[in-house]
């Protein structure tokens, strides 16, 4: 920029100079024009001359008169004398004026001349002898010489003039050679640098437009894989005239890349995405109009044109063994899969930004279902992603609003059918969505770590209504392995007990054998502390994951319980049976009692009591309701009881635990 | 009576004869006109006879007097129109015997005038006449030069068209 300055600054410069110039040289011009007239008017040698001349005619007339006698001599002479005399009158003004009057000597000379001259004018006009001819040529002797000498200093003196004035020229010719040299080197200085300026602007506009180039690209691209971005991927679509009538988003997400980005580094990471990147593109890139872009991170999107909606998932499925096969990337062989979302419009001029949405969004369906699998999306899809994200949102103000309580389901001794124990299980009754079934919010709020508070609430009421309940049943509370992750529940459950002053040992905290399976340290740290506190704790759920034999025995539980799934196909000498024997011989070992959920018919019933399991717990006793309502199951049961065994008319029902 | 008229009448013949005689003498050709004019004849002219052609006035500046004198005489245009002149150019010829030439174009360009008085009074020889070619240098600046002051002829005595 301070280029362009300079140039201005310079470039009013030469035009000042060349303004200067200009006007001096017009100055100069009208000297010179001044000086040539000047010349004009002091031209009088050649006055002069013809004055010489004339004079030297009447004198030969008047000697050829003198001498002849002849009349026509005499009328010449008398003719000459007036062209003398006219001659000489005209040297008085004018230039030779001038003349006269800067020279005194010719200006004497010429009067002198005059006199002599007009002294003999009555001679003249009488003219009729050559006596008197002779005697004229006596008197007018005079008159060449002091014409000659006139002459002279005439001459002389305009000789003088015109040197001066020839000075005067060639200095006004050399001002204007100097001012024209001048003003031709600074139009010339002007003419190269304007070429240099152009030259440099030019060069800077090319630039300018090189990096708008660049930009305009950069805005589009993916700068590491060089594919169309997030941004520029719905505008590359083009609609097409013939063939295809559907229009397909997939969008891929690489599954685990986050790990080998962290393990083997950002530069392999990079490599692996321009890898995919590659494969992708030569996957997808095979029709016209087909376009692969990078959404960002590890996400590809691939906007298709197809003849049939079949394709889409064929294509898909395509793009996933190609991501499977293995990449050589700096001489390390990786693996890595990916999860992929379609969605397909059959209109003509799709949304490509909505369809975008809606492939991601089946893409995260897909990987929340299973990694490496396709969905594809369709309106259900939606309606639950949205239910589900209105959960999430309302979820935050449940507790507050007092929509999140426990129910109860109580626990019965198989030996003598009394109530032993309640569970609290929380229950959600959305103000405007009714009843949310646990195993639709119990994993969102374990997601957005709210099922913290959950807990917190849960582990209050419970203990709150168990002082509402006989002092020989125990209240259980489920925790979420988040909890006991975080360290918060010795401090909450504490709280709990005190703020109700109940009893510890009535109080029954239950984990999943989940809580155990990563480093078993740190629970077994947290539940040992829970222990001294002097509440009951019951491992949960037991048979279903990894189901180790060794969590039974790392810790001293109070519980165990057998997961429903063990009860459900519960007939003699079937697998199920074997493996309830089995937990229980392990359980009398370490001196826990054994629960068993899910229990819904007489028949279920009739088998466990023949196992020697101690507690039992399902639809068969009583589905999870409202304390009130447990409190009155608790009566009526213990009415029932003294010493009965357990009523055999209570129907099973046929509907699943929501537990 | 008869006599009388007759006597009369060679009187009155006489005195014509002697009066155009005296006029010959007081009027004398004072400009010849030959080359390309009408006739191929040349033509004298005397005062009088170019008095009557036309006549004009210039009141100009010119090396040879002081101040701006009133010059009046035949524009040259109706001069030259009169003879019926066909050529390019026109030799003068001065008694002093001065000659230049000058084109015809001039006379079509600028009213110059062949002038016969300056300021009322008829030009003597002694005062460059009897004739004398004049441009109007003051009204024309570009006349300020050698070339316009070289054809302007003083003593004009003929002119050769060409």
């Amino acid at each position: 920029m301070l280029q362009f300055v300079w140039f201005r600054q310079f470039a009013v410069v030469i035009i000042v100079v060349l303004g200067i110039a200009t006007v001096l040289h017009a100055r100069v011009v009208e000297d010179t024009a001044t000086a040539v007239r000047n010349s004009m008017r002091f031209d009088v040698s050649w006055i002069g001359a013809h004055g010489r001349i004339e004079a030297a005619q009447l004198e030969s007339y008047l000697a050829r008169y003198a001498a002849l006698g002849r009349q026509a001599d005499a009328d010449s002479t008398q003719l000459y004398y007036q062209i003398l005399l006219g001659r000489l009158d005209s040297w008085d003004v004018g230039g030779y004026g001038e003349f006269l009057a800067s020279n005194p000597e010719s200006r004497r000379a010429y009067d002198q001349l005059m006199n002599l001259l007009e002294s003999v004018d009555a001679e003249m006009s009488n003219l009729d002898s050559t006596d008197t001819a002779s005697r004229l040529l006596d008197t007018l002797a005079p008159v060449g010489a002091i014409i000659e000498r006139i002459g002279a200093e005439a001459t002389d003196s305009a000789v003088n003039k015109a040197a001066a004035i020839r000075q005067t020229l060639t200095e006004k010719q050399a001002t204007q050679h100097y001012l024209v040299i001048t003003a031709l080197i600074s139009a010339g200085i002007m003419l190269i640098v304007s070429a240099f300026q152009n030259r440099t602007l030019r060069r800077a506009h090319r630039q300018v437009g090189r990096a708008a180039d660049k930009f305009a690209y950069l805005a589009h691209h993916d700068p590491l894989t060089g594919l169309a971005n997030r941004t520029a991927f719905p505008d590359t679509h083009q609609p097409k005239s013939t063939g295809a009538s559907h229009t397909a988003v997939i969008v891929f997400d690489l599954d685990g890349f986050k790990l080998i980005n962290d393990t083997w580094g950002h530069m392999f990471g990079d490599k692996l995405l321009i890898a995919a990147a590659k494969r992708l593109e030569e996957m997808i890139s095979t029709e016209p109009g087909n376009v692969v872009a990078r959404l960002g991170g590890d996400e590809f999107a691939a906007l298709l044109h197809l003849s049939d909606k079949a394709e889409a998932q064929a294509i898909a499925d395509r793009a996933l063994e190609a991501l499977k096969r293995p990449f050589e990337i700096d001489g390390s062989s990786v693996t890595i899969g990916a999860t992929a979302g379609i969605a397909i419009s059959t209109r003509q001029n799709p949304n490509v930004r909505g369809l975008l949405e809606d492939a991601d969004l089946a893409q995260s369906e897909a990987k929340a279902r299973k990694k490496g699998s396709v969905s594809v999306y369709d309106q259900s899809l939606r309606e639950m992603v949205e239910r589900r994200l209105t959960l999430e949102n309302d979820l935050r103000h449940a507790i507050g609003k007092g929509e999140i309580t426990p129910h109860y389901q109580i626990q019965v001794d198989l030996g003598t059918g009394a109530v032993v124990g309640v569970e609290a299980l929380a229950r959600w009754h959305h103000a405007q969505l009714g009843p949310i079934p646990p195993d639709e919010f119990i994993p969102i709020a374990e997601a957005s770590g709210q099922i913290v508070d959950i807990g917190k609430h849960m582990i209050a009421c419970a203990c709150r209504d168990a002082q509402r309940l006989p002092p020989d049943v125990q209240v259980a509370v489920n925790l979420s392995v988040i909890q006991i992750m975080q360290g918060e529940i010795m401090e909450t459950t504490a709280d709990a007990l005190m703020a109700t002053r109940l009893s510890p040992e009535r109080l029954k905290l239950e984990v999943t054998e989940s809580v155990m399976m990563a480093d078993p340290k740190q629970p077994i740290a947290v539940l040992s502390e829970l222990r001294y506190l002097g509440v009951s704790l019951a491992l949960d759920d037991f048979g279903t994951g990894y189901s180790s034999l060794s969590y039974l025995t790392t810790f001293h539980w109070d519980e165990i319980k057998i997961d429903r799934a063990f009860v459900r196909n519960l007939d003699a000498g079937s697998i199920g049976l074997s493996v309830i024997e089995a937990v229980l011989v392990l359980a009398r070992k370490t001196g826990a009692k054994v629960v068993v959920e899910g229990v819904e018919t007489r028949k279920q019933l009739e088998l466990l009591q023949g196992t020697g399991c101690d507690i039992g717990q399902g639809y068969f006793f009583g589905k999870p309701v409202p304390i009130d309502m447990a409190c009155a199951q608790i009566r009526e049961i213990s009415r029932s009881l003294p010493g009965q065994p357990i009523p055999a008319s209570r129907k099973a029902r046929r509907k699943r635990s929501p537990e | 009576m008869k006599t009388i008229i007759l006597l009369f009448s060679a009187v009155l013949l006489a005195t014509s004869a002697v009066f155009s005689a005296a006029l010959a003498q007081s009027d004398p050709v004072i400009l010849t006109i030959d080359g390309a004019i009408e006739g191929g004849v040349a033509r004298d002219f005397t005062r009088s006879e170019l008095e009557a052609i036309g006549s004009g006035q210039t009141v100009t500046g010119t090396p040879w007097h002081d101040g701006s004198p009133v010059f009046e005489g035949v524009p040259m245009d109706m001069l030259l129109a009169h003879v019926g002149a066909e050529g390019t150019e026109a030799d003068v010829l001065a008694l002093n015997n001065y000659r230049t030439t000058i084109p015809l174009s001039d006379f079509s360009a600028y009213p110059v005038l062949l002038a016969l008085k300056q300021d009322g009074e008829y030009l003597t020889v002694r005062n460059k006449g009897p004739l004398f070619i004049i441009y109007p240098f003051d009204e024309f600046g570009e006349l300020q030069t050698d070339l316009y002051h070289a054809r302007s002829a003083w003593q004009v005595r003929s002119i050769t068209i060409k």
